[in-house]
């Protein structure tokens, strides 16, 4: 399963460092703050339609760690809560 | 002219005909009531505020009427809308001042208004947004009580062009264990009667210092953004709070953030940016006004750089 961004120039961001970053959602009006690892799965999606496992992948990549379960569930649960704030959506 | 000047027959006949118009900050506000107890309570919150002429657009209109049995009860309607039916006649005073809240609020959107005290020194503002019973109101008449300025104790008002704070200084009010708070540290305060038995408890207004309403055009620079946490029995401390956080704490004490959508969060994000953010935990006033005034020093570095040169 992929998941995606809901729709272009939805998202709107805003940072002051590299550890926090606030999401605005044009469309339910809410902000959320994001540390850098949610921001960095929510960037990507905001580019292309990825699975949790790619995300997973590039992940590993960025930060220098291997991909195993506990960063794959992580991911997976990161985006459930992506999901239920509207913030992007399963892929056609 | 300001209000203390009119004569009693004068603040009466105007109130019971076509209204009295008085300023406060941008707003013009034209009130009539037929309660001429409510009018003298009314003029004496208001007494230092300039009386404005009827040719000029009203923002925000009141108007107090007797109703039930003898009279006992009053209609408070504003900006012609019944906002207030059946009240106990009474409470007329504060129920005025909550209407007037409730119209600079929610229905001036010429400004991003967040839920918050503001207050000023040096020229830099001093934001804290919060909910109810966070100590925010309290806070701002202790340190107007000591010198800062008031803008507001219940709204900032930011210019959507240039980002600046615009003052609105009401008399603040005071809520329950906060006015006899109030009135033992600020014993020179001038502070309106207590108001018992109303939804929010005991409530009591303190009238800004003169200056503050003189001073009532008079916009600021926005310098900190402080969240406060009245705590018994605490330090005060003056934690520093991310901006990113702060933004989204500030984000969820506006009121018009629908109406502002993307441009609302460009604003606050500005603001941010120009703001030191802190929570602040206090208990006693004396050490609360104490952080703040250290705010507004300078640090010994700054003290050293400016003796050398």
């Amino acid at each position: 399963m992929k998941w995606g961004r809901v729709a272009p120039n939805t998202l709107v961001w805003r940072s002051w460092d590299d550890d926090e970053f606030v999401v605005y959602h044009t469309g339910t009006g809410d902000t959320h703050v994001l540390n850098d690892v949610a921001a960095q799965l929510l960037s990507s999606l905001e580019v292309e339609s990825l699975s949790a496992a790619e995300l997973a992948s590039g992940c590993a990549r960025v930060y220098d760690v291997d991909v195993d379960e506990a960063l794959l569930r992580e991911i997976e649960m990161t985006l459930n809560q992506f999901d239920e704030l509207g913030l992007i959506e399963a892929a056609p | 002219m300001i209000i203390s000047e009119l004569d009693d027959r004068d603040l009466i006949a105007r109130f019971r005909g076509p209204g009295l118009y008085y300023r406060v900050g941008p707003f013009l506000i034209r009130g009539r009531s037929a309660i001429d107890s409510a009018s003298r309570g009314l003029a004496f919150l208001y007494a230092n505020y300039p009386v404005a002429g009827p040719d000029e657009i009203t923002d925000v209109d009141f108007v107090l009427s007797g109703c039930g049995l003898r009279f006992t009860k009053l209609n408070l309607i504003l900006d012609g809308r019944l906002q207030y039916p059946g009240v106990a006649r009474r409470l007329a005073v504060p129920f005025v001042e909550w209407a007037l809240n409730l119209s600079v609020i929610l229905g001036l959107h010429q400004f991003f208004v967040l839920h918050a005290g503001v207050v000023e020194r040096g020229g830099r503002v001093a934001i804290f947004p919060g909910n109810a019973g966070q100590g925010k109101s309290t806070l701002t008449a202790a340190l107007v009580s000591r010198g800062w300025r008031l803008l507001s104790d219940e709204a900032a008002l930011i210019d959507p062009v240039d980002g600046q704070l615009h003052p609105a200084p009401r008399p603040i009010s005071l809520k329950n264990e906060s006015v006899e708070l109030i009135r033992r540290f600020a014993p020179r305060a001038v502070m309106g009667p207590s108001w018992p038995g109303t939804v929010k408890g005991i409530v009591s207004h303190m009238l800004p210092p003169a200056e503050s309403v003189a001073r009532a055009l008079e916009c600021a620079d926005p310098g900190w953004m402080i969240f406060p946490m009245y705590t018994v029995g605490a330090t005060p401390e003056m934690r520093p709070l991310s901006k990113a956080k702060a933004l989204v704490a500030a984000w969820h004490q506006a009121y018009n953030y629908n109406l502002f959508g993307r441009r609302g969060f460009d604003i606050l994000g500005n603001l941010i940016d120009t703001c030191d953010c802190y929570e602040f935990v206090y208990s006693d006033l004396e050490g609360a006004v104490a952080a703040m005034d250290a705010l507004t020093s300078p640090s010994p570095c700054e003290v050293r750089r400016s003796d050398a040169t």
